[in-house]
């Protein structure tokens, strides 16, 4: 009986994945990139800041501001990922360009943007782990500078393509 | 009313046809070319479809050669199956050189993970039949089922969050094998249950009339994808915003400060 229900639930998740991958598809807005402060989410993971905290603080509030700073975090890597997914949507309209500076442009974005995402998924799952454990040291300082990076590429690509809002966006 | 058995031959019928009329589809508006695989398979379906109905009505086979084909039909329809999984998979992360090399890697570590699940289910609930033979054929079956949920799972969970584009006649491919599979795995489960507590053929007729009528409708989808026209890429989604010298300039500014 048990092997029958999980057999059921690995079947039922297939039209779910299907729902989230088409979903997912929908075209997003301009309007739906989030602002992103890098230097705020630079000093909340630095750890300097922390060993100062640490310090400075007696146990339990260093564990109970740390918490605080960690889901600040998340919360940035959430913003930069969501950014990156927007972004790859332009980028995959520009791509199709003619113009072949484009095109180059749109796909070093692409590869950015994935790239965000790809340290952002391994990223979130530690900074988690550190709330539960506030004593271990994370430093998922790949996402800040790919989360710069990839700011670099929408500049590069909106001097060749209209990309309007978005750079005052990021 | 219809008997059990006569809607379940009639789905039968059905589908057979409609599998060869999508592979002529495919091969008539030249799709081969962009899905040799799929194409194959297609293929390979309706020509298996029209033998093992040959098998099951002529009068010099026995139940022995029908098992037989049956066997071989689904063995080189799930070898088939898991290369098309693949091949789509490849092919979405092929254009994205950053997530190409990882995306593999995963997909193996989850084609095997998922290897190892259906060994210890194998393991832990052997299969319900009248012999040792369809015993050992429906583990098969359910071990290639599990397998294929897994990897497409895996498949749509991973173009989603990184937003992998996908064609939309790929796309309609992916999602014929998603329901033929799911259901399939489905049907399994709740067969081995009820084939545990009654008669054997009431509930055999059963869940080959659920599975046939989900492979019909597999076959309607890719049908339908496979006629639709392909839509062409938009180079943008709507009117673009004027150029933004200012903030380009200040966001060049940012980036150029030290």
């Amino acid at each position: 009986m048990t092997l029958a229900i999980i057999l059921a639930i690995l079947a039922l998740s297939v039209p779910v994945g299907i729902r989230l991958a088409k979903g997912r598809a929908v075209a997003p807005r301009i309007e739906q990139i989030r602002s992103v402060d890098l230097r705020a989410f630079r000093n909340l993971m630095d750890p300097e800041e922390e060993q100062y905290l640490r310090r400075h603080l007696p146990p339990a509030d260093f564990r109970r501001i740390q918490r605080q700073r960690l889901r600040a975090a998340v919360e940035y890597i959430n913003c930069a990922a969501f950014n990156a997914a927007v972004l790859t949507h332009f980028a995959e309209a520009a791509r199709r360009s003619p113009d072949p500076v484009t095109a180059q442009a749109a796909a070093k974005l692409i590869d950015n943007a994935i790239r965000l995402r790809s340290y952002a998924f391994r990223a979130i799952p530690k900074l988690y782990l550190a709330m539960v454990f506030p004593g271990r040291g994370v430093s998922p300082a790949r996402v800040a500078e790919s989360y710069e990076l990839m700011t670099r590429q929408v500049v590069l690509l909106g001097l060749q393509y209209p990309t309007g809002e978005i750079p005052r966006a990021l | 009313m219809l008997s059990l058995s006569l809607a379940w031959h009639l789905v039968w019928f059905t589908r057979v046809t409609l599998s060869l009329v999508l592979f002529l589809v495919i091969i008539t508006r030249q799709l081969h070319r962009q899905f040799p695989l799929f194409a194959l398979y297609s293929g390979w379906i309706s020509v298996a479809g029209m033998a093992v109905l040959a098998v099951n009505y002529a009068r010099f086979t026995n139940g022995y050669d029908y098992f037989v084909a049956i066997a071989v039909s689904n063995g080189v329809e799930a070898v088939l199956g898991f290369a098309i999984i693949y091949q789509m998979f490849a092919e979405r992360v092929r254009r994205y050189p950053a997530i190409s090399g990882m995306g593999k890697s995963v997909f193996r570590a989850v084609t095997l993970f998922f290897v190892i699940l259906a060994v210890v289910f194998a393991w832990l609930s052997p299969g319900l039949g009248a012999s040792h033979l369809i015993s050992l054929y429906s583990v098969t079956q359910r071990t290639v089922r599990t397998l294929q949920c897994g990897q497409l799972v895996f498949l749509f969970l991973f173009c989603g969050y990184f937003r992998l584009s996908w064609r939309s006649r790929a796309f309609g491919i992916a999602l014929g094998l998603g329901i033929l599979s799911s259901t399939s795995l489905a049907v399994n489960a709740i067969h081995s249950q009820i084939a545990a507590a009654n008669t054997w053929s009431q509930s055999e007729y059963l869940a080959g009339l659920v599975n046939d009528s989900t492979y019909l409708i597999a076959v309607l989808v890719w049908l339908s994808y496979m006629l639709a026209p392909e839509p062409a890429p938009q180079p943008t989604d709507g009117p673009l915003p004027p150029h933004d010298l200012e903030t380009w300039n200040r966001e060049l500014e940012r980036l150029l400060e030290p």
